[in-house]
């Protein structure tokens, strides 16, 4: 935290249980998803978080923000990109997706629909979706892995998310 | 959408239409034994029209990728204004990637409905138009398509959904003979054909191919018999025959 300035710290602290409000929600949105599968399935998809993790996040603990793609994993795994709480988070967060109401209510109606695939299925298409709505592309992931950053990946919390684009997608 | 089913699905047809012989497949190295390439396809399955499918479609910017880890799902196409990508399993041959690759294009032109018609057939509320659901006529900025493998699908899957199937799965077979005459025109066009030609007997011509294509479609949507009898070479000639004629006959 070293590199954050006084007025961001401040802002956190007024935002972040708002935040863990917003992450709570999304989870027990249309679907609720236990925080020990939400865990799994972002592990699946390439982060590294644990179940406490998630719960410090929801609780407001966390003494920095999400960066947008981890905010996007979470929805995603939750099948809640559609939802007024995930708005929200973007906008308290300052991040911008160029979607749609209507498009991100098609990538849950398609989360949804791909429930009852085996897990390595699930797994698969939900990558692929992940990149879809992040823009991002394998061939992209060499050159991110380069320096620069990721696509709006404008959060402070930059060690420690795990690269949503790792080299092992799908293979 | 980056997708442009429409124009992928006519240069896939017209390039696997041509004779085998012209199709060169980069040779594996010798003393390689046929690792993946850099997409994850197995390249000692390769097979010249699947090889010729894969490079057209990466031509036309849609990103393709072999992936071990699918189970129950052959493939899947997703598109957006992000681009597009498809990912098949690999353990499939070259020649059930062929049929994945035409099957997921082939619902990716299904899934936008026909240009609405202008004059009188306009007033119509015509049967190709109900057919499709209306909600598809804002599609453009995301689309999926799941292909499941044989017996995986769901149990559950509404009438449209069939239908849906039924005419893609003819519009594939279309595709991969490289015979797209051997369905109806706006199956895989979905533009109207514009006319330099004014007049009343022009406009009537017009209005009355517009009303043959759209209701040929309609029955294609429809009937499986239909559609098998649509894709009879005879019938195909007998279907251009008629167009040129009515052309003729009506200026148009």
């Amino acid at each position: 935290m070293a590199d954050r300035d006084e007025v961001q710290v401040a802002r956190w602290s007024q935002i972040r249980e708002r935040v863990g409000e917003c992450l709570r929600d999304l989870r027990l949105g249309s679907e609720a998803t236990s925080q020990a599968r939400l865990s799994g399935d972002l592990e699946d998809l390439g982060y590294h978080v644990t179940q406490s993790m998630i719960s410090r996040y929801e609780q407001g603990l966390l003494e920095a923000p999400l960066t947008l793609e981890r905010l996007v994993g979470w929805a995603l795994c939750c099948a809640s990109l559609s939802a007024p709480a995930f708005r929200e988070l973007l906008e308290l967060a300052g991040y911008y997706l160029p979607w749609s109401l209507e498009d991100l209510s098609r990538f849950d109606r398609l989360l949804r629909h791909y429930r009852a695939l085996p897990l390595p299925d699930q797994i698969v298409l939900r990558r692929s979706l992940l990149w879809n709505v992040l823009g991002l592309r394998a061939s992209d992931a060499g050159r991110e892995e380069g320096g620069a950053g990721g696509a709006g990946g404008a959060g402070g919390e930059r060690d420690g998310i795990g690269n949503p684009n790792r080299p092992a997608r799908g293979r | 959408m980056i997708l442009e089913p429409e124009r992928a699905a006519v240069l896939l047809a017209e390039r696997l239409s041509r004779p085998p012989a012209g199709r060169a497949v980069p040779p594996a190295g010798a003393d390689d034994p046929a690792p993946p390439d850099a997409a994850g396809f197995p390249v000692a399955h390769r097979d010249g029209s699947e090889w010729l499918a894969l490079r057209t479609l990466e031509e036309l910017g849609i990103h393709c990728e072999a992936n071990g880890a699918l189970q129950d799902l052959k493939g899947f196409l997703i598109a957006s204004s992000r681009g597009a990508e498809i990912v098949v399993s690999d353990r499939l041959t070259a020649e059930e990637r062929l049929v994945v690759y035409a099957s997921l294009l082939a619902h990716a032109v299904l899934e936008e409905a026909p240009e609405k018609p202008d004059g009188l057939l306009s007033l119509l509320r015509l049967p190709a138009h109900t057919l499709l659901d209306e909600a598809r006529e804002d599609s453009g900025a995301f689309f999926s398509h799941l292909e499941y493998v044989e017996g995986r699908e769901p149990s559950l899957r509404s009438s449209a959904e069939r239908r849906a199937e039924g005419a893609a799965a003819a519009l594939a077979q279309a595709i991969l003979r490289g015979r797209l005459d051997a369905i109806p025109r706006y199956a895989y066009r979905r533009r109207r054909d514009r006319s330099a030609n004014d007049g009343l007997r022009p406009a009537m011509g017009r209005m009355w191919l517009e009303l043959s294509h759209r209701t040929s479609l309609a029955l294609f949507w429809l009937s499986p018999g239909y559609r098998r009898l649509r894709s009879r070479p005879e019938i195909s000639q007998l279907v251009r025959a008629l167009e040129s004629l009515t052309r003729a006959a009506y200026d148009c």
